[in-house]
């Protein structure tokens, strides 16, 4: 079948709204009109069920060019077709009897109305099982009417990890919610049904799509690890993928060699996994990612101001909404106002490059605190000890990079052991002695420092 | 110029910009300078690249990229093999060669006979890794390095295997690291380009060496490395001229991108864009150059860790000092290309003559990076395009005897940013010959420096000819167990 009748064919799942929307207000509008007061309303009747009639007939034609692409199987798909082509035909003839043969209309309207409304209910039905799985509907239904649909027991909620069997409560789910959709036993695209273990192991048309024990060379684990615009990638269409966690955990099942009917507790697994399977089954909440909490987000109006007066702000990924700050073009002085500005994103600038930027004691003293502050390059600057006090409110100041300010002497080194979170200080260049590059490091054990007296 | 000309220069700029993203940040600044009044007043615009930011937190912020091109001995310099002292004039083990292919160079040769390391090995620094006595200098600072014995490239000669490094494709025409770089994150300073290469050649056995190693392929080519020469003036004629000042220039530049402007309104040649970027850039480096290149105010115990032939303008020790200097300007990809490695014969006299100017010049550049604090986000790279052979090319009896390319294994190693410091990663076999244990593949390589730069490398492409290209091509994994 050609790209386009494909294309077309698509359109079936958006059309398929008008008979229904048609078919339910003409029902209505034929209840209503059996009043006397109402009796204008015959009139419409013939109009409405022809725009019943038509657009049944349309989203047929789409639906047959829709199967046409294959991998509907099974009675929903069957049951569907038949009954929507069914009620198709029942509505040429309702609207056929509306205008030529008024009589028998008003004599059996009331009854048709009913049996297009119950065919078109059950057509819906079906089509809905097509399109998110047989079990869709009754998923958190009763266990009564669970039971009528044949549908085994749920499985009780896991309240340990270790208890858990790693398909029917995480692998088996997880499937289920994310290629369900698509790969059951109604719809099996790329004759793939991942709804049970055994139609999974059946493989697709393209044969085995796990091998036990060997996850990169699973079809399975290719697919969902694929560039997520790669035209192999799963799922498709762009439905919710794979979280990371998930992928993780669909690996290590099938590296494990497809574990079923066991608890996870007697197998051995790594702590990492273990952590992954316990947030899977909702047990402990997912990580958060700690750095996005942290730091304020900047206006970019502010980002703009910064920009134009000569900084050069980079966030510090995708994934923090933190600030790496830098003079954008190295050599040139850094102005009062300019840093006036970084005073006023001191909330979000994690690291900050002032090298060679003409800085004294007095220009520093603007940024007197800067809480989220980690890295700080102040080499080749006049800084003196005095402008080492600005530096005392910088609590979670990590690496401070002081080369080459000259007037640095041991008097001013004194001043830093109060930040508690200096991991490592660049000390070459300045006056400091050797006596006082060893007490500092004897008095802060835990800190890289690299100076002339101490080369590493 | 009339009002009318200016309005519509600026608007073809603002169509540009809208049009181009971070080509079209050049083009509104264009449109700015020929506003007297904006020329005035600083016009700052940064440049985040095609990125924006990066997918994870970068380790390195930037990276001096040291190829030694020609490829040196690995077994001679970094892999030690004292099976090759033992067994030394005796033949390759069969099992060892296998069928790998040989490069025409040795393909008559019928004996294969094993030459023993070059120069005696040490353990140096408290990691005690294993680097030979030709490179004494960066011994020293052996644990600041992680060394990789255990790289592997498909490709047996210069240009193919030093464009499958540096592009993932042995054929000319794609980009190179430094031109995905600067495509991707763009610049950290405004006045310097973001990608700067500087060759040189050593007292060695030189090949010829392909522009397309630092080109930018089918990236806009504004995206290449731009050359700096050896010599007192890297770059020619970046002097004003006599009678010119600044603003005269800048008023020549705006005008003759005006006219490239209107060029490319006509003809819709994107490549003009990359010209008036290019030349934009050009006339800001007219002020940034001069001062970046100038070692005037390097004191001398500076001056002193990269060897006396710093004070020679065109030496590889200047090179790397001027390295130095971008970096500590925030110029992201600084690549020195150091040709002369190429032994084929007379192995033995050259190899301590080129390693001689190298040793120091490097180790210094290490020193140096640490002591500025530099190291803790540069990254250095050390590598060459393939090894050389454990057996001899030649007979080995002759003392013009050589080492031929050798694809199969062959020795880097990173320093600085990220890096697990004083390791050695991977194995080969006794004889250097094969990787045994951790093989590193090129592709595997450039994805763990990618991603020490926050990049996802399956996430930095570029759309051409149909498809999306990326530096691994379809190929890659970081290498996780030598990232701190």
């Amino acid at each position: 079948m050609s790209d386009f009748l494909l294309f077309l064919g698509r359109f079936h799942v958006l059309v398929l709204h008008l008979p229904i929307g048609m078919v339910l207000l003409t029902a209505i509008v034929h209840w209503l009109s059996r009043d006397a007061r109402n009796i204008d309303m015959q009139k419409v009747l013939p109009v409405l069920w022809g725009c019943t009639a038509l657009s049944a007939l349309v989203t047929v034609a789409l639906g047959l060019l829709h199967f046409g692409e294959g991998g509907f199987s099974g009675p929903s798909a069957n049951a569907h077709r038949l009954w929507g082509i069914g009620f198709a035909l029942a509505a040429q003839l309702v609207w056929f009897l509306s205008v030529f043969n008024v009589v028998q209309y008003r004599r059996w309207g009331g009854l048709l109305c009913i049996i297009l409304l119950v065919a078109v209910t059950i057509t819906g039905h079906y089509g809905g099982n097509l399109t998110h799985g047989p079990t869709y509907l009754v998923e958190y239904a009763p266990q009564t009417i669970r039971n009528m649909a044949g549908l085994e027991a749920r499985r009780s909620p896991v309240t340990d990890p270790g208890q858990a069997d790693p398909w029917h409560d995480v692998v088996g789910p997880m499937l289920h919610s994310r290629c369900g959709s698509c790969h059951n036993p109604d719809k099996q695209r790329g004759q793939l049904d991942l709804s049970s273990l055994d139609s999974l192991l059946l493989g697709g048309e393209s044969g085995a799509v796990v091998l036990s024990g060997n996850a990169e060379g699973s079809d399975l684990y290719k697919r969902v690890t694929l560039p997520e615009n790669h035209e192999n990638f799963m799922p498709a269409e762009g439905k919710t993928p794979l979280t990371i966690d998930q992928v993780q955990i669909l690996g290590w099942w099938i590296n494990a060699g497809l574990p079923t009917d066991i608890s996870v507790s007697t197998l051995s697994i790594d702590e990492k996994t273990a952590a992954l399977l316990s947030v899977e089954l909702g047990l402990t909440p997912a990580p958060v990612m700690v750095a996005t909490e942290n730091y304020a987000i900047l206006p970019e109006e502010m980002i703009n101001q910064m920009v134009a007066s000569g900084w050069l702000v980079r966030p510090l990924s995708r994934e923090s909404n933190g600030l790496s700050v830098s003079i954008n073009a190295i050599g040139q002085p850094a102005s009062r106002d300019m840093m006036a500005l970084l005073k006023q994103a001191s909330a979000s600038i994690v690291e900050l490059n002032l090298a060679s930027s003409g800085l004294n004691d007095e220009l520093l003293t603007v940024i007197t605190d800067m809480p989220v502050l980690e890295t700080l390059n102040l080499s080749n600057n006049g800084i003196t000890n005095v402008g080492l006090d600005t530096l005392a409110g910088f609590e979670n100041l990590k690496v401070l990079n002081l080369y080459g300010n000259s007037a640095i002497t041991d008097a001013g080194l004194e001043k830093l052991t109060s930040l508690e979170s200096l991991a490592a200080i660049y000390l070459w260049g300045t006056s400091i002695s050797e006596e006082a590059l060893l007490t500092l490091q004897a008095s802060m054990p835990g800190i890289e420092v690299y100076g002339q007296a101490l080369p590493r | 110029m009339s009002n009318r000309e200016r309005d519509i220069i600026q608007s073809l700029a603002r169509r540009a910009f809208l049009k181009k993203g971070s080509v079209g940040i050049g083009a509104a600044a264009l449109a700015d300078m020929l506003n007297s009044d904006a020329l005035a007043q600083s016009t700052f615009q940064q440049d985040l690249g095609f990125l924006g930011a990066t997918h994870h937190a970068p380790k390195a912020k930037r990276v001096i990229y040291l190829h030694m091109f020609g490829a040196i001995s690995h077994v001679d310099t970094f892999d030690y093999c004292p099976m090759l002292e033992k067994m030394h004039g005796q033949q390759t083990p069969a099992s060892i060669m296998g069928e790998g292919r040989l490069s025409t160079m040795v393909q008559g040769q019928t004996q294969f006979p094993l030459v023993r390391n070059l120069a005696p090995f040490k353990q140096r620094g408290e990691s005690g890794a294993w680097v030979s006595d030709f490179w004494p200098h960066v011994g020293g600072v052996a644990d600041d390095l992680c060394i990789i014995n255990s790289m592997v490239t498909e490709h047996v000669n210069h240009n193919p295997a030093a464009q499958f490094l540096q592009t993932g494709f042995q054929l000319v025409g794609r980009p190179s690291m430094g031109s995905w770089l600067s495509y991707g994150l763009g610049s950290d300073n405004h006045n310097l380009p973001s990608f700067i290469v500087l060759n040189n050649m050593g007292p060695g056995q030189g090949q010829n060496m392909d522009s397309a190693n630092f080109g930018s392929g089918f990236l806009p080519s504004h995206f290449q490395g731009v050359q700096f020469m050896k010599g007192e003036k890297p770059v020619h004629y970046i002097d004003i001229p006599a009678g010119m000042n600044l603003q005269d220039q800048g008023e020549d530049i705006a005008a003759i991108n005006a006219l490239a402007m209107a060029q490319y309104q006509q003809s819709g040649d994107e490549e003009i864009l990359s010209k008036i970027s290019s030349y934009e850039m050009a006339y800001r480096m007219q002020s940034s150059v001069p001062e970046a290149t100038s070692i005037e105010d390097e004191p001398d115990h500076v001056l002193d860790l990269y060897g006396p032939e710093v004070h020679n303008p065109n030496s590889f020790a200047r090179q790397c000092l001027l390295a130095r200097r971008l970096a500590e300007r925030n110029v992201k990809f600084v690549q020195l290309f150091y040709n002369g490695w190429d032994f084929h014969f007379s192995i033995s006299a050259t190899q301590p003559a080129m390693s001689k100017t190298a040793d120091q010049p490097i180790a210094g550049l290490i020193m140096d990076l640490k002591q500025r604090g530099l190291l803790e986000d540069t990254l250095v790279v050390f590598t060459s395009e393939f090894g050389r052979t454990p057996y001899s090319q030649g007979d080995i009896n002759n003392p013009i005897f050589g080492r031929d390319h050798h694809p199969y294994a062959f020795s880097s190693w990173l320093a600085g940013a990220g890096v697990k410091a004083g390791t050695t990663y991977g194995k080969t076999d006794e004889f250097g010959y094969n990787v045994v244990e951790n093989p590193v593949h090129v592709h595997d390589f450039n994805a763990t420096l990618l991603h020490l730069m926050g990049i996802d490398h399956e996430k930095l492409t570029y759309f051409f000819q149909g498809r999306d290209f990326r530096l691994t091509d379809v190929h890659g994994k970081v290498i996780h167990p030598i990232l701190a």
